[in-house]
């Protein structure tokens, strides 16, 4: 099987693409990282890609509100270079900041759905438990129900226009939860939405901060009684699955 | 005619939390383009929004609910990242020029007029900002506005000053305090000089038969500054001639690495902007520690955040240039409940922040610099004390990774400047901000303390130039050398890398500014943020200035190293500087008195202490000892993904003393880093108080699972009023512990910083004079590398039926300066302070490690074996069972060398075995209580105690 190639974009205080591309390679994908100036130079950027991932970060600083001013960047540049990647059954993954990104892209325009500053008011990094829940994600396929991943923003509290959250659950777009309240106030505790049948995924947690079983905070006591049982813990975590989705997908 | 603006408002819906904008930026042209920034502005479901221009409106909506609403917005000049990031977005789309500037002010909308002064006035610090108060009604008027500009005007902007030095004595220091007199008579701020230099500096110009101009003594005062020099540090002294850095620190590090022989880790020590020791055979991790103490007191979130990204400079700066791993910080601080206000002026016209505003400010500015950056920040401390209410402490460290050698097989750690380079200037623009930074943090702060030696951090700036520079350009061999623009400016960084060349010429005219009207001398100073200066080969410059514009960071050619001997500036082809590069970096040497305070006589009694229980309470809900999740999960600790050791362990997360990351997520090493400090034990005992705080910082390697033949140390000697000899006595004491504690161990000093004046003179609320001095404080911050990060071991207990262990000597009784002393306030005259141990040996415990025997392990630090033993259990959620016939101020004394292990109980005898100074002291239990010593303490009660007063909450 042809390798597929992934772009990750970086570029302007974006911060997580090499963790991001990592994960994309240890999932088997080919993976690229381009800082959006140097693709906005070329038209047929995208053309041969199959995975288009926004990692997460603080572009632009947040300065005007998380992802806007990326968005801008992104929209005059990529717009037809992205929708035609998704036309063909390509795979868009926002995180974190890339989903702040991704909603304000031509991709959800009409999707009445927003990323507001957290209920609590202050920035938040830490571990939550997630639902896979509701509609359908070729990315979320085959993961455990529930799993853990931290989460580390700002404004991570998905908010809707009047009808939105109707729309989105009637096109199967609320994908993943948080398994509590979620802990930055968002609608329907909606931890990430996803439109074009799933293939285009706009989640706040961070799937490539819980690829490695060290990395999760229970690790040292799971490792302890494993090695008294005699077992070996998996070296990957749950979201493996995740990225590898992306490659078997296409 | 005067320019026409439009303004683009941005509010939060009815309902919607968050703040709004106001940006006035160049008039707009026409309806569709004010649709098209409406679009890129405004959150269609969230937000609200209107354009207003000269020609007409478009809004979102044509009226809003009326409002009352706080505006903030920065002083002219002041850098303002977010009109930055809307003129980049409004030019990207076409819509203004580029380059165009414009104007941001922040707003937040309330429901009533009622209590709007006092909320406005919680917002904003009047050093670098201003505030108003509008409605949502006139926000949706076009204002007719001007944005604030800056103008400098005075007979002697732009102009080169000849300086006559005085004569008499009483005049040059005079000269020293209020600086080089401008056309109107007044100084320009303190120069900081010694008398010794100033007579210095007027024999070397008398003898070359003319007068300095302002912008040489500018330079040497720069250049010979405390801040950038350490003339203290390198003063002599009785019992350290030749200098407490070179006696003691570097002489230290001299001893370990001949005992190390080949198995030295030391790559680089003591001459670059961080310290550089082996990760693996083709990596080094760097480090360095800096204090930002003088700026934090005035701004505290400014000066913080200019703390820590002004660090990462350091690391970036450091050989070829360095890419930030991790960050460390550490706070030194007032009580949270400090509601004293005092002032810098006797009028009560210039009041520090309050305590509570002081410390929002300085956990914000280290939250929005490292978040912003992408570098984790797991690793941190808070000590709170009333001495650091006139100058907080704020500590910032980065570690870095570097590849031991480029591409093109030039050793990474080495400069290698040429004559002939060019001298190039990236990231940020030159103003005003931060002159006399170094300076001013030589000397004590009050009334004359300057202003301008704010700074206003804007860390996307500085990952731009990060990004290119250590992903993109240094592996392409384009750069010579590079280096960190920090205090002191372009004075401090050029001057430094012409020492390489012997010499350099700079034409001023040429370095980009924010606004007009820049003096020279100003220019060569001002400490404006987020730039370095590079050395580039002539043929290599437009491919770098060409690279950096490609990523939105500007990057200019202002000069070239030459090896004339003479330090050179020109400013519209006049001479403006011409200083020999000898005499530059001779500042004279200063020998200084000291004197030993007298004899401390402790009475001895011992204390009567309430049950252990009362005690643990006591000690787990101490400011310094209590839980910090929230301020934790405010700082990304996850970035980067190569977490392996976490700020929260165990079950119920309690926070840790050591932290690691493994910064290749393909290589298997991992960083483990620590901090300790003991500032209340360095005023009885400066030696112990270092010679503990060394071994601290390394046993908490130690029960992390790091081995300390790849350990490293740095010191941060954080002094007050150190031109006293008891307090230079105390100064002496405390570096020949570090000396005594590192040769111990065998784990060089690589790195070290130095403040000698956290003093405070100024006013209290009735206008009486007040002097705060802060605790004469040493930090030890250690990092080690772990060849695989496996052997990494948490603090919580795993699993019932576990064995205990006490590793090391029984604990002293001596309760002097502790948690417990503090918290209980008992009776200082009447207690002992724990004794300097040095004879420490931890290679039996890293054995134990290695085999896989340790399940917990925790370095009894603050607090002692109690509360060590208090927090392995309320992070597992589990009891213990314990017998040690201790007393129980044994249990809270602060002695060395102690570590608190747990293992399986099939592995006891055999951890017993390895580790001879083991002593087995009792087994985790499934329980809801600490039983020790036939003593009961409820989990349940503990941990509330511990989670009560949580720090770093967001205030209201």
């Amino acid at each position: 099987m042809k390798q597929p190639r992934a772009i990750i974009l970086a570029g302007h205080g974006l911060n997580c693409e090499r963790e991001t591309a990592f994960a994309l390679t240890q999932a088997g994908a080919h993976t690229e990282i381009h800082h959006i100036n140097d693709l906005g130079q070329d038209v047929n950027a995208l053309s041969d890609a199959h995975i288009l991932a926004i990692p997460g970060g603080f572009s632009f600083g947040d300065h005007l509100g998380a992802g806007k001013a990326f968005a801008s960047a992104l929209n005059a540049r990529l717009d037809d270079g992205i929708s035609a990647l998704v036309e063909r059954g390509g795979m868009v993954l926002g995180i974190c900041n890339g989903a702040q990104i991704l909603l304000k892209t031509t991709l959800f325009a009409e999707a009445g759905v927003t990323l507001a500053p957290n209920a609590g008011g202050s920035y938040l990094c830490q571990w939550e438990t997630l639902r896979v829940t509701g509609g359908a994600s070729p990315w979320l396929t085959g993961l455990h129900d529930r799993f853990d991943c931290p989460i580390a923003h700002g404004e991570g509290r998905f908010a809707f226009a009047p009808g939105g959250l109707e729309s989105l659950k009637a096109a199967g777009g609320d994908v993943l939860r948080y398994a509590g309240t979620a802990p930055n106030g968002a609608t329907d505790d909606l931890a990430g939405v996803a439109t074009h049948g799933g293939r285009v995924l706009a989640m706040m947690p961070h799937p490539e901060r819980a690829l490695l079983s060290h990395h999760h905070p229970d690790f040292h006591r799971q490792a302890v009684l494993a090695r008294r049982e005699g077992r070996d813990l998996p070296a990957f975590g749950p979201t493996l699955k995740l990225f590898e989705n992306a490659v078997t997908a296409l | 005619m005067s320019q026409a603006w439009s303004e683009i408002v941005i509010l939060p819906c009815e309902g919607q939390s968050g703040t709004g904008l106001r940006l006035t930026v160049p008039a707009l042209a026409d309806e569709a383009a004010g649709l098209s920034a409406l679009g890129a502005f405004v959150d269609p479901v969230t937000e609200t929004g209107a354009v207003l221009s000269p020609w007409g409106t478009v809004a979102r909506e044509l009226t809003v609910p009326a409002r009352t609403v706080l505006l903030v917005s920065p002083l002219p000049g002041v850098t303002d990242p977010i009109a930055k990031t809307a003129m980049e977005v409004l030019a990207d789309l076409g819509l203004v020029p580029a380059g165009a500037e414009g104007y941001a002010e922040r707003l937040w909308v309330e429901e009533s007029a009622a209590g709007a002064p006092a909320k406005l006035a919680s917002l904003f610090n009047p050093l670098i900002e201003r505030g108003s108060v509008t409605t949502t009604k006139a926000l949706w008027r076009l204002s007719d506005a001007e944005p604030p500009k800056v103008r400098l005007t005075g007979e002697d902007v732009g102009l080169v000053l000849d300086v006559d030095l005085p004569d008499d004595d009483d005049a040059l220091l005079a000269f020293s305090r209020h600086g080089v007199p401008g056309s109107d008579g007044k100084g320009r701020g303190p120069l900081g000089l010694q008398l010794g230099d100033l007579r210095a500096i007027r024999k070397h110009f008398a003898a070359l038969g003319r007068r300095p101009t302002d912008i040489e003594i500018e330079t040497l005062a720069q250049t010979w500054s405390e801040h950038c020099k350490h003339r203290l540090f390198n003063a002599d002294l009785a019992g350290a001639e030749g200098g407490l850095f070179k006696t003691f620190i570097a002489g230290a590090t001299k001893k370990v690495r001949a005992a190390r022989g080949e198995d030295d880790i030391c790559l680089s020590v003591f001459s670059d902007n961080a310290g550089g020791i082996v990760f693996d055979d083709d990596y080094l991790v760097c480090d360095k520690v800096e204090t930002h103490n003088s700026p934090s007191a005035l701004d505290p979130y400014g000066g913080a955040m200019t703390g820590i990204v002004g660090v990462n400079r350091d690391c970036l700066g450091f050989g070829q240039g360095a890419q930030p791993i991790l960050n460390r910080y550490g706070f030194c601080l007032p009580h949270y409940d400090d509601a004293s206000m005092i002032y810098r002026d006797q009028a009560g016209d210039s009041p520090l922040p309050r305590a509570r505003r002081l410390i929002d400010g300085v956990i914000k500015g280290i939250e929005d610099g490292g978040n912003q950056s992408g570098i984790p920040t797991p690793q941190g401390f808070l000590m709170f004390d009333d001495r650091y209410r006139g100058k907080p402490l704020v500590f910032a460290g980065t570690v870095g990774l570097m590849p031991r050698r480029l591409p093109d097989g030039r050793d990474a750690t080495i400069k290698g400047t040429q004559p002939g380079d060019a001298i190039i200037m990236v990231g940020g623009r030159v103003g005003k901000d931060g002159i006399h930074g170094a300076t001013f943090s030589s000397v004590a702060l009050d009334e004359s303390s300057p202003a301008t030696a704010v700074q206003i951090g804007d860390p996307i700036t500085q990952k731009r130039l990060s990004d290119a520079l250590i992903f993109e350009l240094r592996d392409r061999g384009l750069i010579r050398a590079l280096t960190d623009n920090g205090a002191g400016g372009l004075s401090s960084s050029i001057g430094e890398m012409a020492e390489e060349t012997g010499g350099a010429e700079i034409w001023l005219d040429q370095v980009p500014l924010k606004y007009p009207g820049l003096s020279p001398w100003e220019i060569w100073i001002s400490e404006a943020q987020e730039r370095m200066s590079l050395a580039v080969q002539p043929e290599n410059v437009q491919a770098v200035v060409d690279h950096f514009a490609s990523r939105g960071v500007e990057a200019t050619e202002i000069g070239q190293f030459t090896d004339s001997g003479t330090l050179v500036a020109t400013w519209n082809d006049q001479q403006a500087m011409a200083l020999d590069m000898a005499f530059l970096h001779e500042a004279p040497r200063l020998s200084l008195p000291v004197a030993a305070a007298p004899e401390h006589a402790t009475r001895a009694i011992a204390p009567e202490l309430p049950s252990l229980a009362e005690c643990l309470m006591a000690v787990m809900g101490a400011p310094n000892m209590r839980g910090r999740t929230p301020l934790i999960s405010r700082y990304d600790h996850e970035v980067q993904a190569g977490s392996v050791l976490k700020p929260l362990q165990g079950l119920n997360g309690l926070h840790a003393d050591a932290t690691a990351v493994r910064p290749l997520l393909d290589r298997p090493g991992a960083v483990a880093v620590t901090q300790s400090l003991f500032p209340r034990l360095t005023e009885r005992d400066p030696y112990a108080a270092a010679v503990n705080a060394v071994d601290l910082s390394l046993r908490q390697l130690v029960a992390m699972g790091a081995t300390l033949d790849r350990a490293a140390l740095l010191d941060n000697f954080c002094w007050c009023s150190a031109d006293q000899p008891e307090r230079l006595y105390q100064l002496r004491e405390a570096a020949r512990g570090c000396h005594d504690g590192a040769v111990q161990h065998l784990v060089p000093f690589v790195s070290g910083k130095d403040s000698m004046f956290n003093d405070f003179k100024g006013f209290d609320d009735e206008g009486n004079a007040l002097a705060v001095s802060a605790l004469p404080t040493l930090l030890i911050s250690a990092l080690a590398v772990l060849p695989d990060w496996g052997r990494v071991v948490s603090m919580d207990f795993k699993a019932a039926g576990d064995a205990i262990f006490w590793v090391g000597p029984a604990p002293e009784s001596a309760l002097g300066r502790s948690e417990l002393a503090q918290a209980l306030s008992l009776d200082d005259e009447a207690l002992e302070t724990p004794a300097a141990r040095v004879e420490a040996d931890y290679a039996s415990l890293e054995a134990a490690t290695a085999q896989g025997l340790v399940a917990s392990a925790i370095a009894a630090g603050w607090g002692g074996a109690g509360a060590a033993l208090a927090r392995s259990s309320l992070a597992g959620g589990l009891g213990v069972h314990v017998e040690t016939g201790w007393t129980r101020a044994q249990w809270f004394t602060e002695s060395a060398g102690g570590i608190l292990v747990s293992t399986a109980a099939e592995d006891a005898a055999a951890f017993a075995r390895l580790v001879p100074q083991a002593r087995p002291i009792g087994l985790v239990s499934a329980g809801d209580s600490l039983e020790i010593d036939g003593e009961v303490a409820s989990k349940e009660a503990l941990l509330d105690a511990y989670r009560r007063h949580e720090s770093g909450k967001i205030s209201q």
